[in-house]
């Protein structure tokens, strides 16, 4: 025993201490990272053995001298000095604090948030519950209360994203099961009974994935879901005419999400899209019976109005479909219509007009008006482009009557051409329906959970930029929560749907509210260059209220000891409104053991250089 | 020598001068539901009168407060807080419509949680200075009811006294502040 208070044991002391700071030096610079060496050596428990060392030595050599002699005194203080530093280090490491604290303009707290500090948040509807998580001197993790799961590791790092719509192997879409990448495209029936078939993938062609499904899908809808490797989302639905809408989610940047019961029932990200020809057909539909039923119907409307009748066909749904087959042939006048018509319902002119718009006409009409010599050809020249068919068949049909007679009986190509023209002249297309104030219910409705993917990853060289993984047990759910550095993110609904779970920094509760006012970057005239910088804070303790201008590089110090820094302020808009990093650290011991300490062990020094009894 | 010495650092001394104190009180001003909600700082001997009569509080055409600068050419200040969401842009965009002069100088201006636009338009008449301010979008869901109310501070008056009080205006705006501060926790 009589070693450990020897000038040996202090020598080595001192010659392990300085090896190991040299080491802890080199990895800091090596790393660029204190967390490094404070895991290697400065908190490392050889470390604080070497300080109990010290305490030990030092107090035994001052007490090995006894009884004390007049010569003794400098050695004395200097050693009594030395024993109060050391004391003051350890009741600062493990009775100190040190943390930062945020604040917006105009907003005050008093929650003091602890670098690398780990706790659980627990939170149920009645109460939020903090418990830390704590390392024991052998470097194991312990919560310190029970908590009602099982701990099971802590990983040193990990990353992890928000993610909804498509994960690496399926699609997650609320009201349907997951539906695995490899089955599709799968039909999807949707709640109002239409049916459109699912792509889904991961590429970063986006483009070319919806040509390829287009061109499979023609004349079929579909909703593809595209993920791009930035985790962008595109959700595409496309009706049976390739009329298409999109959103795009970027889950990193969310700009709206669904909470269910605060998030206790989980998030969701919902996607609306409007789905027009269907719900453009549904109207159309209603739209034909009413007209038939109340109102007068444009003349090829009334035509076929009268064709059905004859022919016991629904004119409603007979039309819609005309209409809609129509344009998926994209053509001007279409010649698939397999009814047959009775001509001798419209006038003798109005169907040779029809007649000749339908045996004329060609897609490219132009040039062929110039062949056969149309006499009216120049005016139509001086049209754009998308009225010259619309004025021809109006020409047409002014000259009805001077037209020659129908030479053969019409065959059903002729019939088809020659009703699609009679639409066109009174204007009736699928395309000319407006779609712009339809109502809210053709809105698709999807949702798509939102939940975080987390996967363990290796550490990065600087530590403090580690975000570790905590891995928990209930039953036979194991929970993964990535640590939540900045206290944003949302919370983790556990599937009993009464509790949510965070892992993130530990914070305090200081004894005072600190309000920022305002925040200036004080520029150096006529320059960009910062000069300093400097906000107006308000320290709230019950009653009273002490105003503090901080400055760059002053400290405030509270009478309970708290210090504060202005560490540094953020822009958070364009309009110039500030954030602020408040330090704030507090050491209970620096008045009576540390400062004291330094100053008896210095006056020692000098006493025992100076003093010679 | 002694003596040089001493004087010197008399010397030095008087070349140490402390900042000027103003006479500034501070007003609680009521909001429309809020018995008070806002606090400025002004001189002493600006006039200000609060407008506690619920009824015309009623009407967000009617100022919350107003402040007069001056006995012969006064300048007024109203300070208005409105019910439904109104942006810097439209606000500025209704005082550019009254004005005459179609010459003026915006810049962004932020503090205190609330931030938006700042206008100036100094016509031969009459000059305005305004500001026009909403609560930060990221703290609109931290606060209750009318905390989170648009706000515009509106300076009008004879142009060549505004540019004269200024510098004692933008006091005023910086000054202006919430009376409870906007709570934050993680």
């Amino acid at each position: 025993m009589k070693f450990l208070i020897r000038l040996p044991f202090a020598i080595f002391l001192m010659v392990s201490t300085a090896l190991l700071v040299l080491i802890g030096t080199w990895i800091e610079a090596k790393t660029e990272s204190h967390g490094q060496a404070a895991v290697f050596i400065y908190s490392h428990p050889l470390f604080i053995l070497l300080l109990i060392g010290f305490f030990i030595n030092i107090l035994g050599s001052a007490l090995s001298r006894y009884p004390y002699k007049k010569q003794h005194i400098p050695f004395l203080i200097t050693h009594l000095g030395l024993l109060m530093i050391i004391a003051g280090v350890m009741i600062k490491s493990f009775f100190g604090v040190q943390g930062h604290l945020f604040l917006i303009e105009g907003t005050a707290s008093n929650e003091l948030v602890l670098p690398e500090s780990y706790a659980l948040k627990i939170y149920s509807k009645e109460q939020v519950e903090i418990i830390p998580l704590k390392k024991s001197l052998l470097g194991n993790y312990y919560f310190s209360k029970e908590i009602p799961f099982q701990f099971l590791k802590l990983s040193s790092h990990g990353e992890g994203h928000l993610q909804a719509w498509l994960n690496s192997h399926s699609v997650q879409l609320k009201g349907f099961p997951k539906i695995p990448l490899i089955d599709l495209p799968v039909p999807l029936t949707l709640k109002s009974g239409y049916t459109v078939d699912l792509f889904a993938n991961h590429s970063n062609t986006l483009e070319e994935d919806l040509q390829t499904i287009s061109k499979q899908q023609i004349g079929k809808p579909f909703l593809f879901i595209h993920q791009s490797p930035e985790k962008k989302t595109t959700l595409l639905l496309s009706d049976a005419q390739g009329i298409t809408s999109s959103l795009i989610f970027d889950a990193q940047n969310l700009i709206s999400y669904n909470a269910y019961d605060e998030g206790f029932q989980g998030y969701t990200l919902q996607a609306d899209l409007p789905f027009w020809n269907l719900k453009i057909e549904e109207k159309m539909q209603k739209e034909l019976q009413e007209a038939e039923q109340h109102a007068s119907l444009a003349p090829p409307l009334k035509f076929i109005s009268q064709i059905c009748k004859k022919q016991g066909e629904d004119f409603a749904s007979t039309t819609t479909l005309l209409l809609k087959n129509w344009a998926r042939e994209k053509s001007w006048l279409y010649d698939q219509w397999q009814l047959p018509l009775d001509w001798t319902l419209l006038s003798k002119d109005e169907t040779k007009a029809l007649y000749w718009m339908a045996t004329l006409f060609q897609e490219d009409l132009l040039p062929h008006l110039e062949t056969i010599k149309w006499p009216l050809l120049h005016t139509l020249k001086e049209l754009p482009q998308e009225q010259v068919h619309l004025n021809w068949m109006a020409q047409l049909y002014g000259i009805r009557k001077e037209l020659p007679e129908i030479i053969e009986p019409i065959d059903p190509i002729t019939s088809s051409k020659m009703l699609s023209a009679f639409l066109r002249l009174y204007q009736i297309h699928w395309s000319s329906i407006p779609t712009d104030h339809l109502p809210p219910e053709s809105m698709f409705s999807f949702e798509s959970p939102l939940t975080y993917a987390i996967h363990e990853a290796n550490p990065p060289q600087k530590l403090e930029k580690a975000d570790p993984i905590l891995w928990l047990q209930k039953e036979n759910q194991t929970i993964s929560l990535l640590y939540d550095r900045q206290g944003n993110q949302l919370k983790v609904p556990l599937t009993d749907g009464k509790h949510c779970l965070k892992f993130q920094q530990m914070s305090l509760p200081l004894p005072f509210v600190i309000r920022l006012h305002r925040a200036r970057n004080i520029k150096f005239p006529g320059s960009e260059q910062t000069y300093s910088y400097e906000c107006d804070l308000s320290l709230i303790e019950s009653n009273q209220t002490i105003p503090v201008e901080l400055k760059m590089n002053q400290v405030f110090e509270t009478k309970d000891g708290y210090r504060l820094y202005l560490a540094g302020i953020g822009s958070l808009d364009n309009y110039g409104s500030k954030s602020v990093q408040l330090v704030i650290n507090r050491d209970p011991a620096k008045y009576w053991l540390t400062y004291p300490g330094a100053v008896l062990v210095a006056f020692g020094i000098i006493l025992l250089f100076w003093k010679r009894w | 020598m002694l003596n040089k010495t001493l004087l010197l650092f008399l010397l030095l001394l008087l070349g140490c001068e402390n900042p000027v104190q103003k006479n500034q009180r501070e007003v609680q001003i009521p909001g429309r539901l809020t018995p008070l909600l806002y606090r400025i700082q002004i001189p002493e001997e600006w006039e200000i009168t609060l407008n506690e009569d619920p009824l015309s509080l009623q009407d967000t055409m009617n100022p919350l407060c107003t402040i007069k600068i001056g006995q012969e050419k006064p300048i007024k200040i109203n300070i208005h807080n409105f019910m439904n969401e109104i942006t810097p842009e439209a606000q500025v965009a209704r005082w550019k419509n009254q004005m005459a002069n179609s010459s003026f100088t915006l810049s962004n201006c932020a503090g205190a949680g609330f931030a938006g636009l700042k206008y100036e338009n100094y016509s031969e008449e009459e000059g305005v200075i305004g500001y026009a301010l909403r609560l930060l979008p990221k703290l609109k869901n931290q606060v209750v009811a009318e905390m989170g109310a648009p706000i515009t501070i509106k300076a009008t008056g004879n142009s060549e006294w505004l540019l004269e009080n200024r510098d004692a205006i933008d006091e005023l705006y910086q000054s202006f502040e919430l009376i409870e501060p906007i709570l934050l926790s993680s």
